[in-house]
């Protein structure tokens, strides 16, 4: 049970370790060579865990090879446009002005309901206002909705909107962040004095608080001190 | 780029310790097939304790060698360990069928090997 318990550790923070290495596209919308790994990965790695008679060094080493060539095949896919149509395929246009391609439906084995599914998830009921529809090589269905159909901006109204900037979280969860405290302009006299004004101690009273750009503030306090 | 020159080279690190793997198990494998085969020989000879003795030797070999213990299969290190007390057992009774044993072992224990080499038929 010592042995199952140190390899499944082991074994945890070597797959953790790799999908890290692999970066974030790991984690977000897969493309295939991406898939294949994730798979893979989790399947392999589990075999030394379920029989201690298979050797550790079995369960790790795919993790290893598997790690490299997603870091060598990724690299190429950035480099070659020709190798990315290769192992990732073209994204396939369904819908082109408004007229569904049954070719491209047929091609992608996606049927009508599939796309109306996907349509409904981005809010969209009528298909009648969408312009484009574009199938992503990860599987994703992009909508482009005729303009007529798309919410109005405030450029099209000719209001001027504000900008609020970027929001930089100054304490999360009773720690001051003095890094982010930099990137949002503001220092500790700032804060001292926004956190008197809240009624707050020290940063260690606050859940969270935030600011942006404009100066706006989102203060939270923890529970029990608010 | 940095990191695909290193994926690169570990890959290729990775294939020269798999080299390497195969080059160590098949020369200890040839190095305890070696020794079975003196036993062999002294039990021929009529030496029945010289036998054991080299068996035993090569025995302390195979149980010593920690790389192997954990590059293995369980269930290989399990026969070949077998193999080696069952034929302890067969000299110790000076069986008739010791010389077939020693077949029998030396088997074990390239078979162990052979499955560390890369064949079509490991592959596939």
């Amino acid at each position: 049970m010592t042995i199952i318990l140190i390899r499944t550790v082991i074994v945890f923070f070597s797959i953790t370790i790799a999908l890290r290495l692999m970066g974030k596209r790991q984690l977000g919308e897969l493309e295939l060579s991406e898939l294949v790994v994730a798979i893979l990965i989790s399947d392999l790695a589990a075999n030394p865990l379920q029989d201690i008679g298979i050797p550790l060094l079995n369960g790790l080493l795919p993790i290893v090879v598997l790690l490299c060539c997603e870091l060598l095949i990724s690299g190429f896919i950035v480099k070659s446009a020709t190798f990315r149509s290769l192992v990732c395929g073209r994204p396939s246009i369904l819908v082109e002005n408004g007229q569904i391609s049954e070719s491209e439906m047929r091609r992608n084995r996606f049927t009508l309901d599939e796309l109306a599914e996907e349509l409904r998830g981005q809010g969209i009921t009528d298909i009648g206002k969408v312009k484009y529809a574009v199938l992503e090589t990860d599987g994703t269905l992009s909508a482009i909705l005729y303009p007529s159909a798309q919410p109005v901006t405030p450029a099209q109204l000719g209001i001027a909107a504000d900008d609020p900037g970027y929001t930089v979280m100054i304490i999360n969860d009773g720690r001051l962040l003095e890094k982010n405290l930099a990137i949002a302009g503001r220092d500790a006299v700032w804060l001292k004095a926004e956190l008197e004004r809240r009624g707050a101690a020290g940063p260690e009273e606050v859940y969270l608080m935030s600011v942006n750009s404009a100066g706006d503030v989102y203060y939270q306090a923890m529970e029990g001190k608010r | 780029m940095k990191r695909e020159l290193a994926a690169a080279a570990a890959l290729v690190l990775v294939c020269c310790a798999a080299a390497w793997h195969t080059l160590f198990v098949i020369r200890t494998a040839d190095e305890l097939c070696g020794m079975v085969a003196e036993a062999e020989r002294a039990y021929s000879d009529g030496d029945a304790d010289g036998a054991a003795e080299r068996l035993h030797e090569a025995l302390e070999l195979w149980l010593d060698d920690g790389y192997l213990a954990a590059a293995l299969r369980h269930s290989e290190l399990d026969s070949v360990t077998q193999g080696f007390f069952d034929q302890l057992e067969l000299i110790a009774e000076h069986s008739p069928s010791c010389h077939v044993g020693f077949e029998r072992l030396k088997e074990l224990i390239s078979g162990a090997a052979k499955s560390e080499l890369p064949s079509p038929g490991s592959i596939f």
